[in-house]
């Protein structure tokens, strides 16, 4: 008999989350008054409670299933399964851990991966490569850039774990909708074959049914964000997306939103902002800063800088139809997932994200818009300074434009990037 | 008068490179012995025939068609128009110009283009920029990597060139060939519709014919390359490269590749090598390096270590069916164009990438693998290393590799080259 503390031990990394996670919470609750950073105490608290519950599946033996960040995860809760985001866990504990995840990138990049790859997958790779991680099989589309496709051979020839690649088109037609649907239907009983279940669609609806409803909460929050000052603290951004990932397809997610959207709620109706006045309201159409999880909290409390959004919180599907049959279902996922952060900006050459771009600005009163030029991602190439000059010439506002890993604090510092952005804002006050 | 002026004005990197070519070419002539570098000398003398007739074209007022180097140019035929290959231009400049196109590169830079994009856009986007360019139209397949789809915006918003984009997916199956077939037809017909030009199907007819000979040549000098010495010179990767991308679908493609031929043949017969004796076999699987193709001749004299071929030397298709109706013959097409270089490797999950090599440096008796890895391209990401791996585990034999931008001296310069491979060789002894 397979003692429980191994089979725990198939997912180290989730451990050294919920022991990171705990002890920041311990701290928040500990030390910062009542109403301090909301979003961060809520957060953690669900974040906690659901790597809880994974470590116990873990521990009962059920399959762990990793899975690229562009593949919703509540779509795995089709399978009795750990579901493990890939990105999001070395991103997670480059946010949480003192060195981030550093020595896992140097692990990857010694062993021979290239130094200028994401640090999004380097994490989970040196984690695995160091046997923190064992899976029983991982799933991610073919999108939305090389860095995907080109990091995952890692674990199918290096590491042998099964892998599932649903393709996924690059034009957003009605007919690559259907393609997709066929595609993620098709990859989730490949990966029941590997894990030797059946995909139970009917609890895949529930926790598709739950994520309508939290999209919906979400939808209000970003509404309320429109207003001046903007309701929300900044560090929700980053505990948004996390609870993106992890929360998934789970009634902690409705929790968390819930009450977050409560708090707007009440903000929005006493006109208050969160930590002091608020004298500047970006846009960061791309990544929050990873390694550096206080940032935001410094740029609300220091520059009085509203970060309205990042690119995981403006991205919102239509609700998907559960109620007809399984076939409009899929469609509702695919097109959900082709909406998806990243995926949705990756395709169509852009003319979209240039667009909705623009409408933010205007929509949401920006003062500017702070990109940060992702040294893995080349998937955005000759677009931030296309972004910069329609901003320029559409609204009259400005972009900073940062070149970072936002997963590596050795590629730009957080200093560094706390002196560009204070220097910026002082061009704008 | 003004009107051909302003023609003339529309490409001036093709007479920059004309000019390269042809002073190169009298060198060439003039200092080298008769038998010296054949495939340098047959290669220029067709490439400049070609370049100075699209310049002629270019002056007369045909429409300058701009494309990815992953569309087969000879697809364009069926248009009166002077193809222009947006990468082939810059890493041929690079290759010929003195101190390259590094200020291109830089004034690309300078505009807001990621340091860590691919250095064949940049080149041709910064001389765009510095209105050395002037496109009517541009054509890219949606592949094969995340520059592609990145770096062409600039060329559409930017720079307002019509640009049509061709949908190329990520399997390769029957029905993906199927439906690139359809997105090459509509590409051409929209492209038609730009340039104010029906496609003329005859003549594109005629150009694939001219290609699939060249084909059968190209695939017999291939066999040869097998015999030990290689009856090849190392240079004939480089030109190979640069007929293949600026001259494919003209009789001067033909005559060069049947020139190599005849010239490999006698020496396979005489078993005499090029540059004094084969002391080693390698194999480039992906690029040389096109800021400094002297290194092959280098090589060649100075080590005696044999380039069998690089990635733009090991892809053939099979010869495209015009004999049949227009569908198959678009079907042909499409799967000569996702078997192009760089396509083909960067799809499929690099399976067969990885089989072939390994097959590859079986049939051709290679003592090597050296392994040229461009920061810009995120699409190979682990698989260098597992390539190195399963040429270890199956071969038994090493792979170097060599962090550098193919395009730029200033990442990795020619002496580290020089001293990296030196020292490799030593331990081949």
């Amino acid at each position: 008999m397979v003692h429980r503390l191994e089979l725990e031990n198939r997912i180290i990394p989730y451990k050294m989350l919920y022991e990171a996670i705990s002890s920041t919470y311990g701290l928040i609750e500990g030390t910062l008054p009542d109403h301090g950073i909301p979003s961060l105490r809520m957060g953690l608290r669900c974040l906690k409670s659901v790597m809880k519950d994974f470590i116990e599946k873990a521990g009962e033996g059920l399959p762990i299933i990793g899975h690229h960040f562009s593949f919703p995860t509540e779509y795995l809760y089709c399978f009795d399964c750990v579901p493990v985001c890939i990105e999001a866990t070395s991103y997670l504990l480059a946010a949480l851990l003192p060195n981030g995840s550093e020595p896992f990138y140097d692990l990857i990049t010694n062993w021979g991966h290239p130094f200028h790859t994401c640090t999004s997958q380097k994490g989970t790779m040196g984690m695995t490569l160091d046997n923190l991680f064992k899976f029983d099989a991982i799933i991610t589309p073919t999108a939305p850039c090389d860095n995907t496709y080109a990091s995952y051979p890692f674990f199918k020839y290096h590491k042998k774990i099964p892998l599932v690649a649903p393709d996924l088109p690059f034009l957003k037609e009605e007919k690559s909708y259907y393609y997709h649907g066929e595609q993620i239907k098709l990859g989730l009983e490949e990966l029941g074959k590997i894990i030797g279940q059946k995909p139970d669609y009917n609890k895949m609806k529930k926790a598709i049914e739950l994520e309508n409803q939290a999209n919906n909460y979400q939808l209000d929050l970003f509404e309320l964000k429109k207003a001046i000052p903007c309701p929300v603290e900044n560090m929700f951004n980053a505990m948004a997306a996390a609870a993106a990932i992890y929360l998934s397809g789970r009634s902690e997610k409705l929790d968390f939103f819930h009450d977050m959207l409560s708090i707007a709620k009440d903000r929005y109706k006493l006109g208050r902002h969160y930590a002091g006045e608020e004298k500047i309201r970006s846009i960061w159409p791309y990544m929050l800063i990873f390694f550096d999880l206080s940032l935001g909290e410094w740029l609300d409390r220091e520059l009085g800088m509203s970060i309205l959004f990042d690119i995981f919180n403006y991205n919102f599907a239509d609700p998907i139809n559960t109620k007809s049959d399984l076939e409009t279902m899929f469609y509702g996922m695919a097109k959900k997932a082709m909406e998806a952060p990243m995926t949705k900006q990756s395709a169509e050459f852009y003319y979209p994200f240039l667009d909705d771009c623009v409408r933010l600005a205007k929509d949401y009163s920006a003062d500017c818009f702070i990109f940060t030029s992702h040294i893995g991602c080349k998937q955005f190439g000759s677009v931030p300074q296309i972004l910069r000059e329609a901003l320029r010439d559409e609204v009259g506002i400005p972009m900073l434009l940062i070149d970072i890993d936002v997963g590596d604090a050795r590629f730009a510092s957080e200093k560094i990037v706390r002196e560009k952005i204070k220097l910026f804002a002082q061009t704008l006050l | 008068m003004n009107n051909k002026t302003a023609n003339n004005e529309k490409i001036i990197p093709y007479k920059m490179l004309l000019n390269a070519l042809s002073t190169t070419k009298e060198l060439v002539e003039r200092i080298l012995p008769e038998e010296g570098i054949p495939s340098l000398r047959f290669g220029l003398k067709a490439i400049e025939s070609v370049i100075s007739k699209y310049i002629e074209k270019a002056n007369e007022g045909l429409p300058v068609v701009g494309y990815h180097f992953s569309l087969p140019a000879e697809y364009l035929k069926c248009f009166d128009c002077v193809p222009v290959c947006v990468e082939g231009t810059s890493y041929f400049l690079s290759a010929f110009l003195e101190g390259g196109i590094e200020n291109y590169y830089d004034l690309m830079n300078n505009w807001g283009h990621p340091f860590h994009t691919c250095s064949s856009q940049k080149g041709s986007m910064g001389m765009t920029l510095d209105n050395l360019f002037k496109f009517d139209a541009l054509i890219c397949p949606t592949a094969p990597c995340d520059c592609t789809i990145a770096s062409y915006p600039f060329f559409k918003y930017n720079e307002k060139f019509p640009l049509v984009l061709m949908d190329l997916p990520y399997l390769h199956e029957e029905k993906s060939f199927q439906y690139y077939a359809e997105q090459l037809e509509l590409g051409l017909i929209n492209l038609g519709k730009v340039i104010g030009q029906e496609p003329d199907f005859k003549k594109l007819k005629e150009a694939i014919e001219i290609e699939n000979q060249v084909n059968k040549v190209k695939l017999e000098i291939f066999d040869l390359i097998k015999a030990n010495p290689s009856p090849i010179e190392n240079m004939f990767n480089a030109v190979s490269s640069g007929c293949t991308i600026f001259i494919p679908g003209t009789l001067e493609n033909l005559s060069f590749y049947n020139k190599m031929l005849e010239i490999a043949k006698e020496r396979y017969k005489k078993k005499e090598h090029y540059g004094g004796e084969e002391t080693f076999r390698s194999i480039w699987p992906y690029m040389i390096t096109f800021f400094s193709v002297d290194l092959l001749e280098w090589l060649d004299r100075n080590l005696g270590l044999s380039v069998l071929f690089d990635i733009f030397n090991y892809n053939f298709s099979d010869p495209i069916n015009t004999k049949s109706d227009l569908g198959a013959m678009f079907y042909g097409m499409a799967k000569k164009g996702m078997s192009f270089p760089m396509v083909r490797q960067s799809t499929e999950f690099f399976d067969p990438f990885i089989d072939y090599c390994v097959n590859f440096a079986r049939e051709f008796s290679a003592d090597c693998f050296i392994y040229t890895q461009s920061i810009a391209c995120k699409q190979f990401g682990s698989v260098p290393q597992l390539l190195r791996e399963a040429l270890k585990d199956e071969v038994g034999i090493p792979m170097l590799l060599i962090e550098f931008d193919a395009g730029d001296a200033r990442m990795t310069s020619l002496k580290t080259f020089k001293d990296k491979i030196g020292i490799f060789v030593q331990t081949l002894s």
